[in-house]
């Protein structure tokens, strides 16, 4: 029963990592209609920086967590200027943005091997470790929930109760028709580049300070993140954390039931049925 | 493009070297091309049915000694079937959209082929794959493979100016309108796609026994963006453009070998002048060098 | 003095022309139609006054005043208001956060209340649901409702293009009825409408267009003549 718990509450912690990932693309992909897989290469951007400040330049731990945000939004809003928008001002639709994103999270990682080179690495972080029902919980995972629990929490009354949110729904509803009524679209894309990646500095710092980066970390975290969001409506932020739980879930029980080497495998499976069954996820609206 | 030319010593010995993985890819970057270029299917799954070709024939060659001719031929043949099964959601499913779901199975045949162990080896890898008695020499083989690339090439070449390829452009352009004009457009989608299928199988075969070591990870994403690089910088839909972009890629990014850098920065060099190119094109000439079409038009 | 004074104005979308030498002069309080056959450039001449097309020649006045080259936000500001075809709501926006999107550029939040209070005044049947989605709202509320997103920076002219279409032959009269209204309350109103007969029993007078030229300008019986009709629209 307690090595359950233990399962149980492991899940929660890769939920919340996969919830914060899923958060920037669903954000992203709700306002600009750009299925932004490169977000993963963001992450692993980021997470390098925050390891290479604190471990190697030996940064205090808050410098390094804020050149990480500072690093993921910087990122976001580059990638966004010098390739999206041009794409979109040549009418892309989407198999350009598909390309182009696939292109840049390729970059991302070559780019870290580049400049931090081609090992793992790992920050040797530790905290104190708590025993809740049975399970053994640190604090670093304690906070990583309450994170990602306020972050949802601020980003739905960002989108429903802010200006922002508002022009952001209707940006997304219908671009052309937004701009005629005098809202600066580019500049709403802007802002929503610049926040949904910063959101991917916070899920680089927890998963730095949680596992071990790898050089290709990118890739993984990009589908990882696609497929919460797939799993649940890409323009849902209520799907973003029902996609999480269901995918951690899953992963969680082949590795209860088919062993550890299986994680990946079930989750590319369950992303695949879900293109194939439920285009449009659980609770999402038309995709395209 | 990852495999070095361990123990070749002279020029020629590389350039023949070269001139094998150029054909392969050229292969690749063809079946590639009437897919996405001609019927307008962008598969990002292409490089997983590459995969499939080359762990079928290795399998069959290496484990159950089967002549090589037949490996090629059962590569060939069962990638067909499963680029078939992979044209299905095409009836309904489109654009950007059937991208997605063709990037979800490359994901799954990446994870069944790494954990699959018992017949794939897992990330190990299958090593020591044999090449055939009579092309056991690089030239040789290389003398194999351009024969399959330029018979494969003629053939595309006349297909696509056929009546047949001018319905598969006919469906790429306007779904709608061809349906009206009477074409039969799921069975051309399908067709294209068991075409490229076979294609692309092969050229997986030939890659596996050509390099004699594959593993999942020669057949992942770093494959995906050198056949949309090679394809995009020819131009879409011109297997002329095909050719020549594959040609011009690997002239480009091959001489970073002799360039004194350290060896561990070359791969992350390429793949971000490759990269750096693709976007490039998608940005400032859609149609490559000698593209009729546009991916997004 | 007129309201609106389009002078040989040619537009169209990036190299492709669309309008050729089109003039037209829309006076304080009036309704004016353009009608004409599809694909006579009628949504385009709306569009250049708004800012959405290339011009390559002419000059168009509002308010005495040269707008030619001024962009969109700058036109909203200066008091003109465009209703674009289709019924273009934010159907994932309720109908408040809809009109606060047409407020835009108001800054003052009592003077976006108060406009949000007329805009309700007219169209009673959106107050009743002003926190639907407008995705879920019937045509008709719809159509209203991309009306009075347009209202909310109380325009004083009002383009819409084609308010009728996909309505029920009810709905269109009531659409035209409320521009009437509107009208009355001194909103100077131009609109696009494809069902000339409906159109012409609500407007003072209108142009017709044709292949990107004004083919004739008079009032609402002038343009009612049957072989003026079938002269424009089979040619």
């Amino acid at each position: 029963m307690d090595v359950f718990v233990e399962l149980v509450f492991h899940g929660l912690i890769a939920a919340c990592i996969y919830a914060l990932l899923a958060s920037g693309l669903v954000f992203i992909y709700s306002t600009t209609r750009v299925f932004h897989l490169a977000h993963g290469g963001v992450i692993a951007l980021s997470a390098y920086a925050f390891w290479f400040t604190t471990s190697v330049l030996s940064w205090n731990i808050v410098l390094s967590a804020l050149m990480a945000i500072v690093t993921s939004t910087v990122l976001g809003l580059v990638m966004n200027e010098l390739v999206y928008e041009p794409l979109r001002r040549r009418n892309s639709k989407g198999l350009g943005y598909l390309i182009a994103t696939i292109a840049l999270l390729m970059i991302s990682g070559a780019l870290i091997i580049a400049i931090f080179g081609g090992q793992n690495q790992s920050l040797g972080f530790s905290s104190q470790v708590h025993v809740i029902v049975g399970a053994h919980v640190t604090t670093l995972q304690l906070l990583l929930m309450a994170t990602t629990v306020v972050i949802f929490f601020l980003l739905h009354l960002l989108s429903t109760h802010t200006r922002f949110g508002k022009t952001m729904r209707a940006t997304a509803d219908n671009e052309v028709v937004a701009s005629v009524l005098g809202i600066d679209t580019r500049q709403i894309r802007r802002l929503t580049f610049a926040l949904g990646s910063a959101l991917a500095g916070v899920a680089a710092i927890f998963y730095a300070l949680e596992f071990n980066l790898d050089p290709n970390m990118g890739v993984m975290m990009a589908i990882k993140g696609f497929t919460a969001a797939v799993i649940g409506g890409p323009g849902s932020m209520t799907g973003a954390i029902v996609g999480s739980l269901l995918l951690s879930g899953v992963e969680q029980a082949s590795v209860w039931y088919l062993g550890s080497s299986w994680r990946n495998a079930m989750a590319f499976t369950l992303l695949f049925i879900f293109l194939l069954m439920k285009p449009h996820g659980l609770f999402g609206r038309r995709f395209s | 493009m990852a495999f070095l030319a361990d123990g070749l010593v002279s020029m020629d010995a590389y350039l023949i070297h070269l001139g094998s993985l150029i054909g392969i890819y050229i292969l690749m970057s063809l079946s590639f091309n009437l897919v996405v270029g001609y019927t307008g299917l962008l598969n990002l799954g292409h490089v997983g049915l590459m995969g499939i070709g080359a762990y079928v024939s290795a399998i069959l060659v290496k484990n159950f000694h089967l002549p090589f001719a037949l490996g090629l031929l059962a590569a060939g043949l069962l990638t067909m079937c499963v680029a078939g099964i992979l044209a299905l959601p095409a009836k309904k499913i489109k654009g950007d959209y059937y991208a997605l779901v063709t990037l979800g199975f490359l994901f799954v045949v990446f994870a069944v082929l790494v954990n699959g162990e018992s017949v794939t080896r897992g990330t190990l890898g299958i090593p020591g794959i044999p090449r055939p008695e009579m092309f056991l020499s690089n030239s040789m083989y290389l003398l194999l493979v351009a024969c399959i690339t330029a018979t494969t090439f003629l053939f595309l070449d006349r297909l696509v100016h056929s009546p047949f390829g001018r319905a598969l452009e006919a469906v790429r352009d306007d779904e709608e309108v061809a349906q009206m004009l009477g074409k039969p457009v799921f069975k051309l989608k399908l067709i294209a796609m068991m075409i490229s299928g076979f294609i692309v199988g092969m050229a997986g075969a030939l890659l596996a026994h050509f390099v004699q070591f594959i593993a999942p990870n020669s057949f992942w994403l770093d494959l995906l963006v050198s056949a949309l690089s090679g394809m995009m910088i020819g131009g879409v839909a011109s297997m002329r453009g095909t050719v020549v972009g594959v040609v011009i890629l690997f002239a480009l990014l091959e001489p970073l070998r002799f360039l004194s850098f350290p060896s561990s920065l070359i791969g992350p060099l390429r793949l971000m002048i490759m990269m750096c190119l693709l976007l490039f094109i998608i940005l400032r000439r859609p149609r490559g060098l000698m593209g009729r079409a546009e991916l997004e038009s | 003095m007129s309201l609106l004074t389009i002078k040989n104005l040619s537009a169209g979308y990036g190299d492709s022309t669309v309008l050729q030498d089109v003039g037209l002069e829309i006076l304080p309080g009036e309704m004016v139609v353009l009608i004409g056959p599809n694909g006579a450039g009628k949504s385009t001449v709306l569009k250049s006054v708004f800012g959405l097309t290339t011009k390559t020649a002419g000059e168009i006045h509002f308010r005495g005043s040269d707008i030619t080259k001024l962009p969109t936000h700058a036109l909203i500001e200066e008091g003109i208001g465009y209703v674009p075809q289709g019924r273009l709501v934010f159907p994932s926006l309720t109908v408040e956060e809809n009109l606060d999107m047409g407020g835009y550029s108001i800054d003052h939040k009592q003077t976006l209340r108060q406009n949000k209070e007329r805009v309700y005044e007219i169209f009673p049947a959106l107050k009743e649901k002003y926190r639907s989605r407008a995705g879920s709202l019937s045509g008709g509320q719809q159509q209203q409702l991309a009306i009075g997103r347009a209202l909310m920076m109380t325009p004083e002219l009002l383009m819409l293009d084609e308010p009728s279409l996909g309505l029920s032959p009810k709905l269109m009269h009531e659409v035209f009825q409320t521009l009437e209204r509107l009208r009355q309350s001194g909103t100077t109103i131009l609109v696009v409408e494809q069902n000339v007969r409906l159109a012409l029993q609500y407007v003072d007078r209108g142009y017709l267009l044709a292949a990107g030229q004004i083919r004739f300008a008079g009032s609402a019986a002038e343009l009612g003549s049957e072989n003026l009709m079938r002269d424009a629209f089979l040619t």
